[in-house]
């Protein structure tokens, strides 16, 4: 997937202000790459014009149609957790569709609360519906917008197996947007620190996922290195 | 348990006080015609009760308030379904809806008087009133509706229409229930008033009317009491109707998702 090129402003009471100015940045097919930067840098904007949610200037190849993981879970409360997850599938067929669903929910550890609503989940279930939900619409690009910030430790590192899972399991392009480096360094095939301008670090992570600790020398490295970026 | 027998209490004691008003008052002037005594009322109910042509007025007045709501609902849909996709439409029925919102009711009530059949003109007067305040509400909800889901379905390619019909018509519907029921209740109270005036056939608003006219206020004030009834059965009825259909819905959903 690239971005070239890609040029966004918002208009304030005090003007303009520019969030890119000629922004780049690949991102490799296949592969989960972190992206971190500090406040207001525009993590959340280079999504919103991955996904066509705003207006850019510039290009963005290889996107088309993204799945969406939100801050909040938006979960339609009308619907069951099942539904929720159906209702954005564009296949006819209700048994393939009743496959994919399972299978999703499956992967995301839902299945047991397939039939809820959304009042009736805790927190993490609902980040595991919005998961699910994702990983059904069998999109090539999943943007994920901090999807773990209003998590407790214990229920991240949870959250942290499912996703691998999940990951692995679609084979997709995946970009997460995240404040924290130790959750960067857990999830993440590639690390990339942008600016204005493009990504201003950027670091493959070798080790996989599923045997990585994110206190080993590798990592270590990466964490040092994406501190004194950010400082 | 405690707090529903307390609230139960307060509701008896405040009907309590208003019966006993009205009794100290009926004595004191001791004139039926002008503040009839509440066994005097009672009295005129049940004979008003015993008589056939008593439930064809009160099925005739319930049909015409049901209907007029009804259009004045499903038109409010449409129109503020269209009002809330262009801001052109919405500024082009403003000046409609506002004249009409600000008219006094008995204009309206006057005017339909001079132009409809006495069959028709309860049905327009209170289609006229209610319809405003319903395209308000409906278009309120529509533009307060959860924008962070529409934009997540919109993200997922999720069509218009399915978003319509599957996400926002059901949401608007379920914030604006509390509305509609109030404004059920309104359309009763202008249907009546639609009909002492056109002396429409087969109504409670032509029974009071012929009981104010023969002076006979008793006779008034039960009507009055069956229209309140009415109203108050409407509401409960529609909320029973609704509860039922919300859990109906709820469960058919876990059904369809195990």
């Amino acid at each position: 997937m690239v971005v070239k090129n890609l040029c966004k402003s918002y208009k304030t009471d005090s003007g303009e202000t520019v969030v890119f100015k000629g922004f780049n940045a690949e991102f490799e097919n296949g592969k989960v790459t972190a992206i971190m930067g500090a406040s207001g840098v525009g993590k959340t904007t280079l999504l919103n014009c991955i996904a066509n949610l705003t207006d850019y200037d510039g290009e963005i190849d290889g996107a088309e149609n993204p799945a969406y993981v939100f801050q909040e879970s938006r979960l339609i409360h009308d619907k069951t957790v099942y539904a929720n997850v159906e209702f954005v599938l564009n296949t006819k067929d209700r048994e393939e569709r009743k496959k994919i669903v399972e299978n999703a929910l499956e992967i995301a550890e839902i299945s047991q609360e397939a039939n809820k609503y959304p009042d009736e989940l805790s927190g993490g279930q609902k980040k595991r519906a919005a998961l699910a939900r994702a990983f059904a619409s069998g999109r090539e690009v999943m943007l994920l917008d901090e999807p773990l910030s209003s998590l407790d430790l214990g229920l991240k590192f949870k959250l942290f197996e499912v996703m691998k899972k999940l990951f692995k399991a679609s084979g997709k392009t995946v970009i997460i947007v995240t404040h924290d480096v130790d959750e960067a360094l857990t999830l993440a095939d590639e690390v990339v620190v942008i600016g204005s301008y493009g990504a201003i670090y950027r670091k493959k992570i070798y080790s996989d996922v599923f045997e990585r600790e994110i206190v080993d020398a590798e990592c270590n490295v990466i964490r040092k290195e994406v501190i004194s970026v950010l400082k | 348990m405690q707090r529903n027998l307390k609230n139960s209490l307060a509701f008896v004691i405040g009907a309590a006080v208003i019966i006993a008003a009205w009794y100290a008052t009926a004595s004191a002037i001791n004139d039926e015609l002008f503040v009839p005594s509440p066994s005097e009322v009672v009295r005129e109910t049940v004979a008003i009760l015993s008589e056939k042509s008593t439930y064809k007025s009160i099925i005739g007045t319930f049909w015409r308030s049901t209907i007029s709501f009804l259009i004045s609902f499903v038109a409010a849909i449409a129109f503020a379904s269209v009002a809330s996709l262009s801001s052109y439409a919405e500024k082009a029925f403003y000046p409609l809806v506002a004249i009409v919102r600000v008219t006094p009711a008995m204009s309206i009530i006057f005017l339909c008087l001079i132009w409809l059949k006495a069959e028709s003109s309860p049905v327009a007067i209170s289609f006229i009133v209610v319809f405003p305040m319903l395209y308000s509400a409906t278009l309120n909800a529509l533009k307060n509706r959860d924008k962070k889901i529409t934009e997540m379905l919109k993200v997922f390619g999720v069509s218009p229409a399915k978003r319509f019909f599957g996400v926002t018509l059901p949401d608007v519907f379920n914030r604006l229930f509390p509305e509609l029921i109030s404004t059920l209740a309104f359309s009763v109270k202008l249907t009546v008033s639609g009909e002492a005036l056109a002396y429409t056939k087969a109504s409670i608003g032509r029974e009071m009317y012929r009981a104010s006219s023969l002076l006979i206020t008793g006779r008034v004030i039960a009507w009055t009491i069956l229209a309140i009834l009415l109203s108050v059965i409407i509401e409960l009825a529609a909320k029973l109707v609704y509860n039922l259909i919300r859990r109906g819905i709820r469960e058919n959903g876990r059904k369809k998702s195990v």
